[in-house]
C-alpha cells in the first residue's frame, strides 16, 4: 500500500518540479514569440503587411547586411585575438588558471550598457584617445571616432571576447598535451606541430566559439545605439525604432520574425557540425 | 629558442588583452571621482558629488532601489524555478528531458529584443506593462537559464552512489536531499544565483520595453545618455561594475573552498 503510494509520488515527482518552468516559459516565452509570429503575418488595416514593408523598404536590406557583415567581422576579430589567450590559459596548471579566468570573467559579468557607456567617453572629441593622440603628436586636432564603425566593432569585441575566450579554453582544456610533444619530438617544428596537431585538435572549439560568436553579435542593441548613433543601425536598432518610433508593430514583428530564423538556422547548423556538449561549457 | 621566445610573447598577448577587457572598469573609478560638471579626464578636483547625488537624489536612488527589488525577487525564483527543472532533466530522468533543458536555456540564444518585442506585444494586450510583478517574471525568464546550466552540470558531475547510500541508510527522499543533494549542490546554486541576480539588475531591453514609467538603474541611465551626459552615470556604472566584482568574488570562493573541502573530504576517506 504505501509503497504503491511512493511509487506514484515518485512517478509525479519530475513533473512537478519541471512544472513551474514550463508555465512561466510557456507564459512569457513561447507566447511572446508566438505574438511575434502572428503580428507579423497580420496587415494592418489598409496598409502593407510587414512583409510588403519588407520588400519594398530601400533602408531594410542595407541594414540586414550591415548587421551581417558587422557579425561576421566581431567574430573574426574576437577568434584572432582571443585563440592565443585561450591558449596561454590552457596551458597554465589547474590552480592558476582559475585566477586567469577571473580576469576574464570580471568584464564578462559586467553591465553591457556599463561597458558601451565607458567607451563613448573614450571615443568622444574630448576623450581619452584624442586627448592621447594629440598629447602623443599623432594628430593635431580631434579625430572622430565615436559614431563610426570602428566605435561598433571595438565595443562589441570588448563585449563578445570573454564568450570567446571561454568556449575555447572549455575545449582546450580537455586536449592532450602529449600529442604535441610527440610531434615535436619526431622532428616538427614549433610552427608545423602547432598548424598540424595544435590546430586541427581545437577546431571543434573554434567553430563552436564561431557560431555562437556570430548568433549572439546579430542580436546586439545597446553597443550599436550608443557607439554606432543613428547612422550605423543595426536590425534590433531598426526593430525597437520601428515600434517606439514608428509605432508600427508589424514591420517591426516581421525583422524581429528574419533575426529569430536567423538564429535558429545558425542554432541548427552549429548542432550539426559540433556535438553539444561543446557548448556552454556544458556536459561537464 | 625559439619556443621560449614564442611563449613570452604568448604570455605578453594575454596580458595585453587583459588590460584592454579591464581598461573599461577601471577607467570608471576616476572617472566618477571627478568633482566637474564635464566629464574630463584626469579629473582636476576629487571628489564623491556625484555619489552623493546617486544615492541622494529621488530618481537616482529610486531607480537604484528598484534594481535591487526587482533584481533579488528575480534571483529567489529562478533559483527555485530552475534548480527544480535541473532535478527533473538530470536526476529523475524525466521523458522530454532534452527538450526541456532546450526550452530552459533557448533565451539565452533567442536575441534580447526579439523577446522583449514579444513580451511587450503580449503584455500591450493583456494590460501587463508597468506592473511590477510582471516585470520581475519577465526578468526570471532570462534569468533561469543561467540557474539550469549551472546546477544541471554539478547535478551531472555529482556521485549518485552517495545519495542511493543515504537511501539504503533509512533517510527518505526529502531527508536524503535536504541532507546530501542540497549541500553538494551549494556552490553551483550560489553561482547560478548570483548569475541570476545580475541578469536581472544589468537588463535594459526587457525593461525599456515593458516596464513604462518604472525605471530601474540601467534605465535611468540610458534615458539619461539619450539626453545629456550626467556625471552621475560614471558613479552609478561604478556602483554596478563594484557590484559585480563582489557577486563574482563571492561565487568563486564558495566554489574555491566547496572544491577545496571535497578534495579534503575525499582524501580522508
Amino acid at each position: 500500500m504505501q509503497g504503491a503510494l511512493h511509487r506514484i509520488a515518485k512517478g509525479w515527482t519530475a513533473p512537478l518540479l519541471a512544472l513551474p518552468l514550463v508555465v512561466l516559459f510557456v507564459v512569457l516565452f513561447v507566447v511572446p514569440l508566438g505574438e511575434i509570429l502572428r503580428v507579423s503575418f497580420s496587415a494592418r488595416e489598409g496598409g502593407l503587411s510587414g512583409f510588403d514593408w519588407l520588400t519594398k523598404s530601400p533602408v531594410v536590406p542595407i541594414i540586414f547586411l550591415r548587421t551581417f557583415e558587422l557579425a561576421f567581422w566581431v567574430t573574426l576579430i574576437c577568434l584572432l585575438l582571443g585563440y592565443p589567450v585561450a591558449a596561454y590559459v590552457a596551458r597554465q596548471p589547474e590552480q592558476r588558471r582559475g585566477i586567469l579566468l577571473a580576469l576574464v570573467l570580471l568584464p564578462f559579468w559586467t553591465s553591457v550598457l556599463v561597458r558601451s557607456y565607458t567607451w563613448t567617453i573614450v571615443l568622444g572629441r574630448e576623450g581619452l584617445l584624442n586627448a592621447s593622440l594629440i598629447w602623443l603628436g599623432l594628430a593635431d586636432s580631434p579625430q572622430r571616432f565615436l559614431f563610426t564603425p570602428f566605435a561598433v566593432q571595438l565595443g562589441m569585441v570588448h563585449i563578445l571576447l570573454p564568450v570567446a575566450i571561454l568556449t575555447l579554453v572549455g575545449v582546450m582544456t580537455e586536449l592532450d598535451p602529449s600529442l604535441v610533444r610527440a610531434a615535436r619530438v619526431m622532428g616538427a617544428s614549433p610552427l608545423r606541430a602547432f598548424w598540424h596537431v595544435y590546430l586541427p585538435m581545437t577546431r571543434p572549439g573554434i567553430v563552436a566559439a564561431a557560431m555562437l560568436l556570430f548568433i549572439l553579435s546579430l542580436g546586439f542593441y545597446i553597443t550599436p545605439a550608443l557607439l554606432g548613433g543613428p547612422r550605423h543601425r543595426t536590425l534590433a536598432n531598426l526593430i525597437d525604432l520601428e515600434v517606439h518610433q514608428m509605432n508600427n508593430w508589424n514591420n517591426a514583428s516581421t525583422l524581429a520574425l528574419l533575426l529569430m530564423a536567423a538564429t535558429f538556422a545558425l542554432v541548427a547548423l552549429l548542432r550539426w557540425l559540433v556535438p553539444d556538449r561543446n557548448l556552454y561549457g556544458g556536459g561537464r | 629558442m625559439i619556443e621560449r621566445l614564442v611563449d613570452r610573447l604568448v604570455a605578453a598577448w594575454f596580458w595585453l588583452i587583459i588590460a584592454f577587457l579591464l581598461f573599461p572598469l577601471v577607467f570608471l573609478g576616476p572617472l566618477s571621482l571627478n568633482d566637474s560638471e564635464i566629464l574630463s579626464f584626469p579629473p582636476q578636483v576629487w571628489s564623491f558629488r556625484w555619489y552623493r547625488v546617486l544615492f541622494t537624489d529621488a530618481s537616482w536612488s529610486g531607480a537604484l532601489w528598484l534594481s535591487v527589488k526587482v533584481a533579488v525577487l528575480v534571483m529567489i525564483l529562478a533559483v527555485v524555478i530552475g534548480t527544480a527543472a535541473a532535478l527533473a532533466i538530470v536526476r529523475y530522468r524525466l521523458p522530454g528531458a532534452r527538450l526541456l533543458y532546450g526550452l530552459a536555456i533557448s533565451p539565452l540564444v533567442v536575441p534580447g529584443i526579439v523577446v522583449a518585442l514579444g513580451l511587450f506585444m503580449l503584455f500591450a494586450r493583456m494590460k501587463w506593462l508597468e506592473n511590477f510583478t510582471m516585470l520581475v517574471l519577465a526578468h526570471t525568464v532570462a534569468a533561469v537559464p543561467y540557474v539550469v546550466v549551472v546546477v544541471s552540470a554539478a547535478l551531472r558531475n555529482l556521485d549518485e552512489t552517495i545519495e542511493r547510500a543515504a537511501r539504503v541508510l533509512g533517510a527518505g527522499p526529502w531527508r536524503s536531499f535536504l541532507l546530501v543533494t542540497l549541500p553538494a549542490l551549494q556552490a553551483p546554486i550560489l553561482a547560478g544565483a548570483m548569475f541570476a541576480f545580475f541578469a536581472s539588475f544589468d537588463d535594459l531591453l526587457i525593461t525599456l520595453f515593458v516596464a513604462g514609467a518604472m525605471e530601474t538603474l540601467p534605465l535611468r541611465i540610458w534615458h539619461d545618455l539619450n539626453l545629456r551626459l550626467d556625471p552621475t552615470v560614471a558613479a552609478a556604472s561604478s556602483v554596478m561594475v563594484l557590484m559585480s566584482i563582489v557577486g563574482l568574488g563571492l561565487a568563486e570562493f564558495t566554489r574555491h573552498r566547496h572544491a577545496q573541502r571535497m578534495r579534503t573530504e575525499n582524501g580522508n576517506g
